[in-house]
């Protein structure tokens, strides 16, 4: 792998987080004086142009927006209004939660996707493959809130297997699993029964087995090793997309994570907090995606972006 | 029968009744049937549906199924069945609406940046690349949240959302085209860029972006219904069906009906356009085509 390479994307995602940020705090000034919402009702004019100076908000935008990002980079995001706490101390607490929810789906939908995959690939257009299909078609239709309540009526409302909702307990943890899960396993069914289909094709397969190597081993070793850079692409890919999944699921469940907090803020209109939640959730979307990269390139020595 | 064609070029063609009965010909045509359904429904809902969607019937709140509400009541009393017919109003309209202005974004900036090239070309080019990485639902949120939620704001995020995808594809198809021989030869003749465009790039293009476009009202659809569950949508009292899921949950135990029949509207309509683009990308573009 050239390092030129691994400069040229990783000055790709800098560029990226820059326009985030100018985005980010471009909303934030969009929205309105943060004061008015912060004063109190009875605070006058001098008071507000107080607080005002006090947050820096009576200075050029240019010079707002250089301390925004000077001091995001030392990791301070500014103060949540609502709690009056360190936005980013905020987040760092919430975030074991969302790396557990995001982790055991995770699992369960390579759990659920590369067997089913791999066995519509091999049976193809057999009843198993078009039934395989069909679930991973609904599983990319359905709306992730809506089957999130379904699961709760079903299994913790009509039986009550598993709590409605919370954290703390490992049952509270497995209808939020399911339901992200089930939303990851989707797309990587799809791209793992097509890589296979691929590799069941080509030649190397026709070879193993002409040679008289077992059925299975045909399927498992030199088939699944060929389509896995796709399987492992569409992986990691869906590895960065959980997060867009994470804010409706933890939302849903009363999931104290980062994508709960982030939406709780929303509707607080606690911009700092708003920020910091955008901004980290960005930073960890874009280094995923970089570490894709690495790993495409990695994985498949004849891939070069270098040249275009 | 002197001019009998070869054996091996005439069409094989299965019987008629194996071809309408057969899976792929349910696929195929299932969808797009729905498809004009629920479009029909939501245009003249003012005429299908039984009741006002916002009339509240406070007498006869979760009410289960029956011959007078066919789908129920909600926890106000409304009928749930028509407020999901003008529910489908806000899902197409958002979904297609957003998706043609996207479309005409991206394809717009795409050709100008194949055309022009240099280094406005790739400017054009790197922030493309830069919002497809931008995460969507946050920024959807963020914006939402700081400009509130109305309908033409719904439709100005998830355009700018999607506008990238369209803009990428847009430019590659341009750049291919541009160097087959007889756009070359075009140019040799001394034919002008616009002619060009219009004569040999633009009539190239449409199907890849029909197609393109299809599968984005998909996801166009559900990120409208998400934001709206979410409660950065469509404003109340408008009936959404993302905002009916919403406003069930607290009494989905009393009554299932107000959050099951919104969200299976929802998943039918976008599996249904998600079958029918995957039948046109089959259809008009080979490029996409899965093996025979």
């Amino acid at each position: 792998m050239s390092t030129r390479f691994v400069v040229e994307r990783l000055m790709q995602a800098l560029l990226t987080m820059l326009l985030l940020s100018v985005i980010v705090f471009g909303l934030s000034r969009l929205s309105g004086d943060p004061v008015n919402l912060m004063a109190p009702m009875e605070a006058s004019a001098e008071d507000i142009e107080r607080i005002r100076a006090s947050l820096g908000l009576d200075r050029p935008l240019i010079v707002q927006y250089w301390y925004f990002v000077t001091n995001a980079l030392q990791g301070d995001f500014g103060r949540s209004i609502k709690w009056d706490r360190p936005a980013s101390e905020m987040l760092l607490e919430r975030f074991p939660a969302t790396l557990i929810l995001s982790a055991t789906s995770m699992a369960l939908g390579l759990i659920l996707a590369l067997p089913v995959g791999i066995w519509s690939a091999v049976r193809r257009d057999t009843w198993f493959d078009s039934f395989g299909k069909i679930v991973a078609l609904a599983g990319q239709s359905m709306p992730t809130f809506w089957f999130g309540i379904l699961l709760i009526l079903f299994f913790s409302l009509y039986i009550p297997l598993f709590p409605t909702s919370g954290y703390g307990l490992d049952s509270h943890l497995v209808l939020p699993t399911i339901t992200l899960g089930l939303f990851v396993a989707a797309s990587i069914m799809r791209v793992t029964r097509s890589a296979m289909l691929d590799a069941l094709e080509a030649d190397y397969v026709r070879t193993a087995r002409s040679k008289g190597v077992p059925e299975w081993r045909v399927i498992m070793v030199h088939a699944l090793k060929n389509g896995a850079i796709p399987i492992l692409t569409i992986t990691a890919l869906q590895a960065a997309t959980i997060l867009r999944g994470a804010v409706v699921t933890e939302t849903v469940f009363a999931w104290p994570g980062i994508g709960k907090i982030a939406i709780d803020a929303v509707y607080g209109r606690d911009f700092p907090l708003v920020q910091a939640a955008v901004l980290l959730m960005g930073v960890i979307f874009l280094i995923v995606n970089f570490l894709v990269d690495m790993l495409y390139v990695l994985l498949d020595p004849r891939i070069s972006y270098v040249k275009r | 029968m002197s001019a009998e064609i070869p054996l091996a070029t005439r069409p094989v063609r299965r019987p008629l009744l194996a071809r309408l009965s057969g899976a792929s010909f349910l696929l195929r045509s299932v969808p797009a049937i729905f498809l004009l359904l629920v479009l029909l429904t939501a245009v003249f809902a003012d005429f299908v549906a039984p009741y006002d969607p916002n009339q509240q019937d406070l007498a006869n709140l979760l009410e289960g199924p029956s011959w007078e509400h066919i789908m129920g009541t909600d926890s106000l009393g409304r009928d749930v069945f028509s407020r999901m017919l003008y529910g489908g109003r806000i899902s197409l309209l958002v979904g297609v609406v957003s998706v043609v202005v996207a479309m005409f974004i991206g394809v717009l900036l795409g050709i100008a940046s194949a055309m022009i090239g240099g280094r406005l070309g790739d400017a054009i080019m790197r922030l493309t690349d830069l919002s497809l990485t931008l995460p969507g639902i946050l920024i959807a949120l963020a914006v939402a949240a700081t400009v509130g939620p109305s309908l033409i704001n719904v439709i100005l995020i998830i355009s700018l959302l999607y506008w990238a995808q369209f803009a990428r594809m847009a430019r590659g198809e341009a750049l291919s085209i541009r160097e087959r021989d007889y756009v070359q030869s075009a140019y040799a003749v001394g034919c002008s860029p616009l002619r060009i465009l219009r004569l040999h790039i633009f009539p190239n293009l449409v199907n890849t972006m029909i197609v393109l476009a299809t599968l984005e009202v998909a996801a166009a659809i559900l990120l409208e219904s998400t934001l709206s569950f979410l409660g950065v949508g469509v404003p109340p009292p408008t009936p959404t069906w993302g905002i009916m899921i919403a406003e069930g949950r607290p009494y989905v135990e009393l009554g299932w009906w107000s959050v099951t029949f919104p969200g299976l509207a929802i998943m039918l309509t976008v599996l249904a356009v998600n079958l029918l683009g995957d039948t046109l990308r089959d259809r008009l573009d080979p490029k996409f085509a899965k093996r025979a």
